[in-house]
């Protein structure tokens, strides 16, 4: 059996706040399972007691067949025992040893040999070790966060905990490093718990999502099924709404890339992705429908379509479409009259290829972006 | 210049230094980490040296120390010799009179490293013992000197607790500065002022060398 990190604990804090989660947190594949929700929700708490930082104050955590903290007994292993890594928001790099020091630092127990083997392994990987010998404080904030992920990597740990590793960095650099990122915890294959309340980052860092919004794990599932099937209002608002399928990639040229999905064809526009699988991403509010195929239109999508549901929400109608795979648009209600858009409806959906956001996607063992 | 005392002072400086080490790192790391809430308590006791004169502080070490009292009488049964007047009370009153100005600054130091420094330790699977040792310590490393510096530069200038509970005996308590008191009573200002130089250069050469230590320490570890 390949075990699974399980919680069912709550932390409660003076003052009132209260951080529930129930999470199963499969260990095979070793995938990037993204904590998501707004700021403030409790994301960091319940990595916090993952690491045995904190205590949760009622419940359990169990990796595998160990139990980590057991409130109800009094079981708490120390972190030190866990044997996990921890990537804390700002890089908790130790400011008195040398780029090669901190890496180094959680093999005290390794044979010198091997430690340095490992160390000078590890510098190569992420691309430091020109920078071996500096301090922390002559880093950029990229090579300070990609230390710490090395030091964290070194001692094999078991389990990555990662707190808004990329949301210390300038917004050019968190782009850049999002997509290294995601190669590096693929390439370790270490199972990794990663907190973020960015959308881009989650999408583009997780096979699963969590959503936590006000203390609750609300929502368990594949980044795709959570992002295009919310269960919720609340979810479904900290989401954003969007479709999210998985897709297969048939042609490449001219910058384009032409996907197909369910049967259907989707042309987008290349983000400059290797790999033969992505997430294609349409946000309802660039999708349009209408009643019959156009004669001629500059949108390159037009998806034969039947409507599947009506929701209300806010001022807009939300609606759910089948086109070989769930589509959902937003119009307003005056546009839902006038087409006569009920279940059962049928229509073509519009969606220009530039609206159609690819995110790389690999099946485990498949190497991309690299 | 009295060279007896001058070498009887540094000998008690360094001994008062090295107690307050010993007593003053764990003391330090416990007041700048605990988040007890009677650790006011502890910080008020520490700091009363630098509001109380010395001959109360002295006062009440002489007391405290005398034969008749029960700690020096366990004293004296264990050892068979007496505190009060030897250098041995005198390090007693010492190490008590100049603990604020080793703890502090070290407590400081301590209560300074940051949380996520001790964090990144543990998780990369360092138990307490060596979080302290490898990341603490050489963090606080500057503070601990500070305080180590001064705890000496403090105890070559004490006076009234060396007056009250030391005395005058040549060779055993008499101090530099009680020396100094002595010349200037007997109208000797040139022996006198010669040795309040040799105090002032020392203590200077001292705190100078200090801080420039500090300076490069901080200036290596930049970045917070």
């Amino acid at each position: 059996m390949a075990g699974s990190l399980a919680l069912d604990m709550e932390r409660r804090y003076q003052g009132g706040a209260v951080v529930r989660a129930a999470l199963e947190v499969p260990l095979e594949p070793p995938g990037v399972t993204v904590l998501f929700g707004p700021s403030g929700s409790g994301k960091t708490t319940i990595l916090r007691c993952v690491a045995g930082l904190e205590r949760p104050d009622r419940g359990t955590i169990r990796f595998g067949e160990e139990v980590w903290t057991d409130a109800e007994s009094g079981r708490h292993v120390p972190p030190q025992r866990r044997r996990v890594g921890f990537l804390h928001q700002e890089p908790a790099l130790f400011p008195h040893r040398s780029v090669r020091g901190n890496v180094a630092f959680g093999l005290r127990r390794v044979p010198r040999d091997e430690r340095r083997a490992r160390v000078a392994e590890l510098l190569e990987r992420f691309g430091l070790a020109a920078l071996a010998d500096r301090r922390p404080g002559q880093l950029s904030g990229g090579e300070r966060q990609r230390v710490a992920l090395a030091r964290a990597l070194a001692p094999s740990p078991r389990l990555l905990l990662l707190d808004e590793p990329l949301s210390a960095l300038d917004t050019p650099t968190r782009e850049e490093l999002r997509l290294e990122l995601r190669r590096h915890l693929i390439d370790a294959g270490v199972p990794s718990l990663l907190v973020t309340h960015d959308r881009a980052e989650a999408m583009v860092l997780g096979d699963r999502v969590a959503v936590v919004i006000g203390g609750e794990v609300r929502q368990v599932g594949a980044v795709e099924d959570v992002f295009s099937h919310p269960v919720d209002a609340e979810v479904a608002r900290a989401v954003g709404v969007e479709t999210v399928v998985v897709a297969r990639v048939r042609e490449r040229h001219d910058g384009l890339l032409v996907l197909e999905t369910h049967g259907r064809r989707l042309v987008a526009v290349d983000p400059g992705l290797a790999g033969e699988h992505v997430l294609a991403c349409i946000r309802a509010e660039e999708v349009v429908l209408r009643l019959e195929e156009p004669v001629a239109e500059s949108a390159r999508n037009h998806l034969a379509a039947t409507v599947v549901a009506l929701r209300r929400e806010g001022p807009l109608d939300r609606i759910v479409l089948d086109c070989g795979f769930e589509l959902t648009a937003v119009v307003t209600p005056e546009a839902r009259r006038e087409l006569g858009l009920e279940p059962g409806r049928r229509v073509v959906a519009v969606v220009k290829a530039p609206a159609v956001h690819c995110v790389p996607r690999g099946p485990w063992g498949l190497a991309w972006g690299a | 210049m009295d060279v007896q005392a001058l070498g009887l002072t540094l000998r008690l400086a360094s001994a008062t230094t090295g107690v307050l080490f010993a007593l003053g790192v764990p003391l330090a790391y416990w007041l700048g980490r605990s988040e007890r809430r009677w650790k006011v308590l502890v910080e008020a006791v520490v700091a009363l040296p630098l509001v109380l004169p010395p001959t109360v502080l002295g006062f009440y070490v002489l007391l405290a120390i005398s034969p008749r009292s029960p700690i020096g009488r366990w004293f004296e049964s264990l050892t068979g010799s007496r505190l009060p007047f030897t250098f041995r009370g005198l390090l007693v009153a010492s190490v008590l009179y100049s603990l604020p100005f080793a703890v502090q600054p070290m407590a400081v130091a301590f209560g300074q490293v940051e949380r996520r420094m001790l964090e990144a330790s543990w998780t990369l699977g360092e138990g307490r013992l060596g979080t302290f040792l490898r990341t603490v310590v050489p963090l606080a490393l500057p503070g601990i000197v500070t305080g180590a510096v001064l705890s000496f530069a403090h105890t070559l200038g004490e006076f009234g607790v060396v007056l009250m509970v030391g005395g005058n005996v040549p060779g055993e308590t008499r101090t530099i500065s009680i020396s100094i008191y002595d010349h200037v009573q007997a109208l000797d200002y040139g022996a006198a002022g010669e040795t309040a130089a040799v105090l002032l250069a020392f203590s200077f050469l001292v705190l100078a060398v200090t801080y420039a230590l500090q300076r490069r320490a901080w200036a290596t570890w930049p970045g917070r």
